[in-house]
């Protein structure tokens, strides 16, 4: 049900081997509720994330693909240290492709590890099926 | 030439020296403060505009284990803030509480975290206008706020839920699980009216087919079918608190299985 999330990388070496200080967003992963998706039709997507730091932050999420539209392109949320969270989007695919949603969370206003931050994944958009 | 040229390299060390001191008070002016634990100590049912004018609501106690925060949108677009509790993606069956017109979610934080406990992934969400929600207070709008909440529910794997709301909430409540009856399966409403500031129920309270719950709500107990009807006395005490936990923790492991 849930995507892959590529791009998440380990703590950069200047903290190693410990977390890094302060607020640290970490994306977990890109959530599709439906697959097959087809052009033209709305569908949730779900990004989540953690924050891994040691300080409760704001965290602002963006997700943007190269295939139609999503709506917000912005969210926020507030995290505890270790709180998991979750924003839900709304994707709607123009074209029969394969669409990449990428996705971006920050700890605002200061992230204390850029690493991690990022990821996207990719799927196949197809046009509705004509009987 | 020499002593021609003092005065004005001694005005010249002065300037430098000027200009760097003023750089380095206007410098240190825009050196963003540390963030300050203390300001997100705000006490219960704070409420304040939306998300980009204040400091956050973060009266979320206890462990945040399988508590996730989640922003997402009402049906209509606008920006919510809430907390999914029991957020393992592991839970069939859920509810979601509403506050009222004078709180935020923070109202029901522990029957959702009892809820939790036994097996229930619960949203807890502030309406538009409250707690760290955007947009102004619109209480006519609040059934498209527990709508976006639904859609989360759904998304997490939910299939069977509940949908209770106190005031405000409960008309809300009402209105929503009318909207998606398919998965709604009960409705509990407390010290509500079928109408409220805008927001008319009572067609849906007519014709909603679940389970009910009514507590100190005499205008839905005429509409609402299937129902059990409680006049406990919640005005004086807080209201999800006690007998009336008790009552609705009871009421949805009974009636959403």
């Amino acid at each position: 049900m849930f995507g892959a999330t590529a791009g998440a990388k380990p703590a950069p070496a200047h903290c190693y081997p410990r977390l890094c200080s302060g607020a640290d967003a970490h994306l977990n992963g890109i959530g599709l509720q439906t697959q097959p998706m087809y052009a033209g039709f709305t569908y949730d997507v779900r990004v989540s994330g953690q924050n891994i730091g040691n300080v409760a932050s704001r965290i602002n999420t963006g997700l943007r693909t190269n295939d139609g539209s999503i709506s917000p392109g912005n969210q926020t949320v507030f995290a505890r240290p270790n709180q998991s969270y979750a924003e839900f989007y709304r994707y709607k695919p123009t074209f029969a492709e394969v669409a990449t949603l990428s996705a971006c969370t920050n700890a605002v206003p200061r992230d204390s590890n850029h690493g991690n931050n990022c990821g996207h994944i990719s799927t196949r958009i197809k046009n509705v099926p004509r009987f | 030439m020499l002593t021609g040229g003092r005065p004005g390299v001694v005005a010249t060390v002065a300037a430098v020296l000027l200009l760097g001191a003023c750089h380095a008070a206007v410098k240190s002016q825009v050196v963003e403060p540390p963030l300050n634990p203390d300001q997100f100590q705000a006490p219960a049912f704070t409420t304040g505009p939306g998300v980009n004018n204040k400091p956050p609501v973060d009266v979320l106690t206890g462990s945040v284990a399988n508590v996730e925060a989640i922003a997402f949108p009402a049906s209509d677009g606008t920006h919510l803030f809430g907390y999914l509790f029991g957020a393992d993606g592991k839970r069939s069956k859920g509810a979601i509480l509403v506050h009222s017109s004078g709180s935020n979610m923070a109202m029901w934080y522990p029957v959702a975290r009892r809820l939790m406990a036994q097996g229930y992934a619960v949203i807890t969400l502030d309406l538009r206008g409250y707690g760290d929600s955007a947009g102004p207070r619109q209480p006519a709008a609040a059934s498209s706020d527990v709508l976006g909440a639904i859609s989360v529910l759904g998304f997490s794997g939910v299939q069977r839920f509940g949908v209770i709301g106190v005031e405000l909430g409960g008309t809300a409540a009402v209105q929503a699980a009318f909207d998606r009856e398919d998965h709604a399966v009960a409705v509990g409403v407390i010290d509500s009216q079928p109408s409220f500031q805008g927001l008319d129920a009572s067609a849906a309270a007519r014709a909603y087919k679940g389970r009910s719950l009514v507590i100190s709500s005499s205008g839905f107990e005429s509409l609402l079918r299937n129902r059990t009807d409680n006049t406990m006395d919640v005005s004086s005490t807080a209201v999800v608190s006690g007998s009336a936990a008790d009552a609705i923790v009871s009421f949805v492991d009974g009636s959403v299985r």
